[in-house]
């Protein structure tokens, strides 16, 4: 049913009838299906899983790729669906990958640190990789604050690592002018931790929400009314929404270390961060680097993460940006024809 | 615009806690202290909270202040150029809808990047975890009576285990490295 003034040039008809099943869509919950690409669970503990993927061609590279995913939200963004599917596109350029899925900290981690994340559970997956290919040396390839991660992993164990690919990394802090940055600079994160014991997740909801709150938070969703009829839009919304509302919460003692090292200090760009006893020295890594940023990142600024390449001592190093946003470098259609083809292209001239 | 919850000063607000407070110090003899032991220490804690409410309120209002003017903001440049462009009069467009889109985004975003918005929004968030402090440190003192471990003294044994986990992949690790040798 629509009502339109006849009067009325450039109206658009209010279709109360699209309304009502946009309302009906949203309440029923978000059941939709993510991560098909086919795998196998090598590894499980209480933290994390190690995911390795069915081949799908004819493998053509040597040296396997371990994805280290974030710590915020789920790791299925890189599967979300077979056609945008960071993933599926490498199997499909024929190598093997491995993914880092974090699991939930309860309050019994609370002091669970990115010393046991990068020196404990990631060091512990390098190695299953490695032994399941009989490789001396693997790809660590990080999104987001995973990048920083894998960063601060090739830093402190180069002897594993044979290239290192980074998208969007969170680096100099100093340069990043997005609202999260703005926020954490303020955040009194020692009382927040003492007080619950980790960042919880309607904590970071609550921060996402006001990231773009109007262009994404309110015109979504007349854009999903709009778009009511159009399957393959609406299966692409309810994906995304779900990731988005998806995100576990943070131990205590990582996210400390997070906000007051990285964010406050910025003593990973300045090569001060200690893991445990080991301080990461970004200048130690001397590994082929690709570092990816997005132009339009409104999550990491990409001043944040170019960086990188310049404190990192790497004679083989490239820095690709893209126009594109945080989530738009690895789950889009842009992402799968502009991309994936340049990483897998790089890739391949440096894994055998 | 003067906030009318925050005229009173700080001090005039807080001494009504500290009246209350010394009213409740005032010594009693013999039985009476005893009596009144655990009642003061009830009081006081409920003194306390009132104030970090007070300081709340008075945080909350200027996020709320912060907000409120974005939001004139907006509205204001929708306005404008709505009257400025004639295809903009009609509410219902496609047109104006974006209009609004853009006023808006523009308005809260530039206050979302602002140090003082930073500011604002984390002294509330503050504020709402020392109401959890302070309600954590009631329920510890009851746990304590009735001899329940505390929420610090588990904090210890997680510490602790924590470290001892850390120790032990250590000790796997070297142990392989011997085994392998």
């Amino acid at each position: 049913m629509a009502i339109q003034d006849k009067n009325t040039q450039n109206r658009n008809p209010v279709d109360f009838s699209k309304v009502a099943r946009t309302i009906e869509l949203l309440s029923k919950g978000n059941h939709i299906s993510v991560g098909d690409t086919p795998n196998d669970i090598v590894c499980e503990t209480k933290l994390y899983r190690l995911l390795h993927y069915h081949r799908l061609v004819n493998r053509v590279s040597h040296t396997p790729i371990l994805v280290v995913y974030a710590l915020v939200n789920r790791s299925y963004v890189l599967d979300l669906q077979s056609n945008k599917s960071w993933i599926r596109h490498l199997l499909t350029q024929g190598f093997d990958v491995y993914l880092l899925d974090w699991k939930s900290p309860t309050r019994v981690d609370k002091y669970v640190s990115f010393d046991d994340y990068v020196n404990s559970y990631i060091d512990d997956c390098v190695e299953i990789v490695q032994n399941n290919n009989s490789a001396d040396k693997i790809t660590l390839h990080g999104y987001c604050m995973g990048s920083s991660m894998s960063a601060m992993y090739t830093a402190l164990h180069q002897e594993k690592i044979k290239n290192l690919v980074t998208i969007a990394p969170v680096i100099d802090t100093s340069k990043d002018t997005t609202v999260i940055a703005n926020i954490s600079r303020q955040m009194d994160i020692d009382k927040l931790v003492s007080s619950i014991g980790y960042l919880p997740s309607e904590k970071l909801y609550e921060v996402y929400s006001i990231l773009k709150p109007f262009k994404q938070g309110v015109n979504k969703y007349f854009n999903l009314i709009e778009n009511i009829d159009n399957e393959s839009f609406v299966q692409n919304f309810l994906r995304i929404e779900k990731w988005l509302y998806d995100t576990p919460p943070i131990a205590g003692e990582t996210i400390k270390q997070w906000i007051n090292d990285i964010y406050k200090k910025n003593l990973l760009f300045k090569n001060q961060l200690k893991l445990g006893k080991a301080k990461v020295d970004l200048k130690e890594i001397s590994v082929p680097l690709l570092n990816i940023v997005a132009e339009e990142d409104h999550l990491v600024s990409p001043e944040c993460s170019v960086p990188l390449n310049e404190v990192v001592s790497s004679e083989d190093r490239r820095l690709i940006r893209f126009h594109t946003g945080h989530v738009g470098l690895i789950a889009s259609s842009y992402s799968q024809n502009n991309v994936l083809p340049k990483v897998g292209q790089w890739l391949k001239t440096r894994s055998n | 615009m003067k906030d009318e919850n925050n005229a009173l000063s700080n001090t005039t607000k807080y001494d009504l806690f500290e009246n209350w407070k010394n009213l409740q110090n005032f010594p009693t003899l013999g039985i009476f202290n005893a009596l009144t032991k655990d009642y003061h220490e009830y009081l006081e804690d409920l003194l306390s909270l009132n104030r970090i409410l007070v300081d709340l309120q008075k945080n909350l209002s200027t996020y709320w202040l912060q907000m409120s003017k974005a939001n004139f903001r907006a509205v204001g440049n929708v306005i404008l150029k709505s009257k400025s462009d004639p295809d903009l009069k009609d509410a219902n467009s496609e047109k104006f809808r974006l209009l609004v889109i853009d006023a808006f985004e523009e308005a809260y975003s530039s206050l979302f990047s602002s140090k003082e918005f930073a500011i604002a929004y984390n002294e509330v968030y503050s504020k709402q975890l020392d109401i959890v402090n302070h309600i954590n440190r009631i329920v510890e003192k009851n746990l304590k009576l009735l001899n329940i471990p505390t929420r610090s003294e588990l904090d210890e044994v997680l510490k602790d285990l924590q470290e001892i986990k850390k120790t032990l992949r250590i000790m796997k690790s070297r142990y392989g490295k011997l085994d392998r040798k």
